[in-house]
């Protein structure tokens, strides 16, 4: 019973993870950590990082899994870490949750079941891509935003819908 | 050679430079970002041991010959790789949010970053990854290589536009589709009724030609011929009316004959189209539902049979008999008057454009009232339903307000939609009534000045050819949209009629009338998406008539093994073997009549009980009904129901609880009386007392037979004939039940352990 309730309480535990336990730094490109087990210090060639409210806080509540798929504990906030540290875990975040913002929609047309969307994003590249079921794959994001879907799995963000210029405003209108 | 993405010729010459053997590649890939998550070219290229990998952009540069001059394409070098192929090993695409990353191990087990990509490069990059493993492992031995078709970039674009095609198993480019040989492959469809369209389009003519008489003997001639003292038939009144009610008559028959076709046609139709979209769905593999929600086929079945059905039998028709019509008319206008007809025709193009215009204002607050309405049908369905939640957190204030906040808004969408409809129509069928009243207006004056010999009753035939004229615009106006939503429609529909199932059934397959019931597993490799591995070089063997026991965490793939058994879905790489022989090489009756499963997720239709058992065996008699359902502990409940075994269950009828379903299901599976059972969970919904009742009366049962028994609690499993302990996808520990709780540090040890003492905790002893 008490081995059960140390194990439930182990597996319920948050492990904070600051600069007092843990460190971040590059191997061969991926991002790894050194922390502590203990006494012992430990070094991890790879790890992936999860936001855990990623419409939400950016920055924050971010868990670090281990290339077998275990937590090795949560960053609350990367503030946290110094700052060669955080600029590592942020670069990491940005790489991994980049999705492209939509600045303006050059145009939009819709053909059985599929819609050929060709935007202008805000790093200037024009981009083109394809949507099945536009209704279901355009996703609102609180009351301004918008996250579409495309056939490849690319996902793409309108910020606020309703500072788009007024043609594109016009052309996803339909959608929303 | 297999040229997933061509390699510009600059890049080639820089690659040549930098001493890659160009001449030799068998592979190559662009991807649209370098391992430092840039935009930029990133070329990939394969020889038989060397991956070279190269990121830059091209650029144009004035040619130097000062003669010639133009642009020259070059190479800005970003960076250059070169990796020999026996270094490298575990390729593997890394899913980012979106994009991917493409990785790899060194001889030291060190990941090595290739290069990132966004997700328009995944699906060619999982390809390259097939044939650079292929390469590796010595099966490609030269440049010549056959490529398998599917992986042929060529066919998975559109020849057309280039753009691929967005489902790769029907090659077919929304893009570039002609809307014409969609509609030309249904006519075919239509052809059995051929007869029938024949007789309803004569019918439109006969309609169409006494609408056209009519006027004309009732007005023009009428007042012309019969009135006027100078007509041919002044006086003539009785044949006059007899030739109005004739044609009267002659329209009303015309009209109840198509009326008669119409009904008669529609149903069958309507049926024909329901039954093939549906036969179509059955027939698709179970990886076709995964991807789709329940009710947007039920949607699809439903809803495009009757959009379908409406263009075709009615838009269509109608289409070429007022087309026929009002080119008509107008020859008849052109000639009587063609001053007047010019003129009063003139509205016409007018009335189209300011049509459209409202045309698009009205779909968008149709769209608006539309999604305003999903929303709040969602809201209602999603509160109706989680009832007891709202109770149980007394939160009915907060749902009232957002109901009250989802129908207000739908109630705004209404009234804005009813307002822009009762201003638009109206609108624009003044901009049409001014032809009339210009008609009228003209035409009055022509006559008053006897313009042309314009007679009263010419304006007046004029006057009613011209109404007719105007009251299939509205038609003709709706007819390019109602022409949209039914080639959708026909997309759709033949989307699903072309889909091949993944699941086929073999020419020549093995008929195993009498199985012994032995089942193998060899280096198994199963995934429902790609790059993600559920069943991972799984190999095991039961011998026919023994009992194997699955063990392992949540999503550890144990369900996923019944599943391949049973060939809902077919291994990647491997084999499963039942008597010796492939399952893809078996008939699926006798996959089927040998083999049954329960699982945790059980579904009983519509029906009674006895109709749900007997559902496997529909000719077993009452007997064995019984049998099978005390067998699953199944008739005692059964009993204590007013109406017994003909109790109706299912949607809207008595539910059962959870363990009742699961016993109704077994009794299902032990009717069919297998020689492969499969228990997946069964009795998980079961409390510990009922599960060891149900276990005593399937061990009678299954002896003989082979059972493969899938369980959480591990003591259900302890007489199994062997035990695999599943791990993240791959066989941890096989053994029996004493062989495994003899291993020291052992998986299956430490979940019994755990499992006895949190039973021990709360009184139960096993």
């Amino acid at each position: 019973m008490v081995e059960n309730e140390i194990m439930l309480e182990k597996s319920a535990r948050i492990h904070r993870l600051d600069k007092s336990n843990a460190d971040f730094f590059m191997k061969n490109g991926f991002l790894a950590m050194t922390y502590k087990d203990g006494e012992e210090e430990k070094t991890l060639d790879r790890v992936f990082l999860h936001r855990a409210f990623p419409f939400e806080l950016l920055w924050k509540y971010i868990s670090v899994i281990s290339d077998d798929g275990k937590e090795k504990g949560v960053i609350f906030d990367i503030e946290d870490f110094s700052e060669d540290a955080a600029a590592l875990i942020k670069t990491e975040l940005e790489r991994k949750y980049y999705s492209p913002t939509i600045k303006s929609i050059n145009s939009l047309k819709e053909r059985y079941g599929f819609s050929y969307w060709r935007v202008t994003l805000t790093d200037g590249r024009n981009v083109n891509f394809t949507m099945q079921d536009t209704f279901r794959n355009i996703i609102r994001l609180g009351d301004y935003g918008a996250i579409l879907l495309d056939v490849d799995g690319n996902r793409f963000v309108i910020k606020s819908i309703s500072s788009l210029d007024r043609k594109s405003y016009r052309r996803i209108e339909l959608y929303l | 050679m297999l040229e997933i993405d061509k390699i510009p010729a600059c890049v080639l010459d820089y690659a040549y430079g930098k001493g890659a053997d160009v001449e030799n590649i068998y592979l190559t890939l662009h991807c649209d970002m370098n391992s430092e998550h840039t935009y930029c070219d990133t070329y990939l290229m394969a020889t038989s041991d060397t991956l070279y990998i190269i990121w830059g952009s091209e650029g144009l540069v004035s040619r130097q010959n000062p003669v010639k001059g133009g642009l020259d394409v070059i190479w800005n070098e970003g960076g250059y790789g070169e990796y020999k192929l026996s270094s490298l090993k575990d390729f593997k695409v890394e899913e980012l949010l979106s994009g991917a990353r493409l990785t790899a191990k060194d001889e030291n087990d060190e990941y090595v970053f290739l290069t990132a990509m966004t997700n328009f490069c995944k699906s060619s990059t999982l390809l390259f990854i097939k044939y650079l493993n292929k390469i590796k492992k010595g099966e490609i031995k030269d440049k010549s290589f056959t490529v398998e078709p599917e992986d042929d970039p060529k066919s998975q674009r559109c020849p057309k536009c280039g753009m691929r095609y967005p489902n790769k198993h029907r090659k077919i480019c929304p893009k570039c589709m002609e809307k014409g040989k969609l509609f030309a492959r249904f006519g075919v469809f239509l052809g059995k009724y051929k007869l029938y369209i024949f007789i309803m389009l004569a019918s439109l003519v006969l309609l169409s030609a006494t609408s056209i008489l009519a006027p004309y003997f009732s007005s023009g001639f009428f007042y012309d011929q019969v009135l006027d003292v100078d007509g041919t038939f002044y006086g003539e009144l009785l044949l006059v009316i007899a030739i109005v009610v004739g044609t009267k008559i002659l329209s009303q028959i015309a009209n109840i004959i198509n009326g008669y076709i119409t009904s008669k046609i529609s149903a069958r139709v309507v049926y024909d189209l329901k039954m093939t979209i549906f036969g179509a769905i059955e027939r698709l593999s179970l990886g076709f539902f995964n991807g789709r929600q329940t009710g947007g086929l039920m949607t699809q079945v439903n809803n495009d049979a009757n959009t379908i059905y409406g263009f075709f039998c009615d838009g269509i028709p109608y289409f070429l008999i007022n087309i026929v019509q009002v080119v008509a008319l107008c020859i008849i206008l052109f000639i009587m008057n063609p001053v007047l007809a010019a003129l009063s025709l003139l509205t016409i193009p007018v009335f189209f454009i300011v049509l459209r215009k409202f045309y698009r204002t009205s779909m968008k607050y149709h769209a608006r009232n539309y999604s305003s309405q999903r929303s709040m049908n969602g809201l209602l369905s999603d509160v109706l339903s989680g009832m007891r939640v709202v109770k149980a957190f007394s939160k009915e204030e907060e749902e009232i307000t957002r109901f009250d906040k989802s129908s207000t808004r739908v109630a705004k969408n209404n009234k804005k939609l009813a307002v822009f409809n009762n201003y638009s129509y109206p609108l624009s069928g003044i901009i049409l009534y001014l032809g009339n009243i210009i008609a009228l207006g003209v035409g009055g004056w022509m006559v008053i000045k006897g313009y042309g010999d314009f007679t009263y009753g010419q304006l007046l035939t004029f006057t009613a050819y011209i109404n007719m004229i105007y009251s299939p615009m509205y038609f003709f106006s709706q007819m390019v949209d109602w022409s949209a939503s039914s080639s959708n429609a026909l997309q759709r529909l033949f989307e699903i009629l072309d889909t091949k199932p993944d699941i086929t059934e073999k020419e020549n397959a093995v008929e195993l009338s009498q199985m012994e019931g032995s089942v193998e597993f060899k280096d198994v490799d199963f995934s429902y998406t790609k790059n993600r591995k559920i069943i991972d070089r799984v190999s095991f063997k039961v011998d026919s008539g023994s009992i194997l026991g699955i063990v392992g965490h949540t999503g550890a793939g144990k369900s996923t093994i019944a599943n391949l058994i049973i060939r809902l879905y077919d291994c990647d790489d491997g084999e499963v073997l039942i008597d010796g022989v492939n399952v893809k090489d078996l008939s699926f009756a006798s996959l089927y009549n040998n083999i049954a499963i329960v699982s945790q997720e059980t579904y009983l239709f519509i029906g009674t009980i006895l109709e749900n058992i007997k559902y496997a065996k529909p000719d077993a008699s009452y007997e064995e009904v019984i049998h099978a359902s005390k067998c699953a502990g199944a008739h005692d409940f059964i009993m204590k129901l007013p109406d017994g075994y003909d109790t109706k269950i299912g949607f809207g009828f008595k539910g059962l609880s959870g363990g009742e379903r699961q016993r109704v299901s077994i009794a299902r599976a032990i009717l069919r009386d297998p020689r492969i059972l499969i228990l997946d969970e069964a009795t998980a919904a079961m409390d510990t007392e009922t599960e060891k009742l149900i276990q005593n009366a399937l061990a009678e049962l299954t002896r003989g037979k082979t059972t493969i028994m899938i369980a959480h609690r591990l003591s259900t499993l302890r007489d199994a004939d062997k035990l695999i302990v599943i791990e993240r996808g791959k066989v941890a520990e096989e053994g029996t039940h004493r062989e495994l709780l003899d291993k020291e540090e052992g998986v299956y040890k430490k979940l019994y352990t755990l499992q006895a003492e949190a039973l021990k905790n709360a009184g139960i002893t096993e």
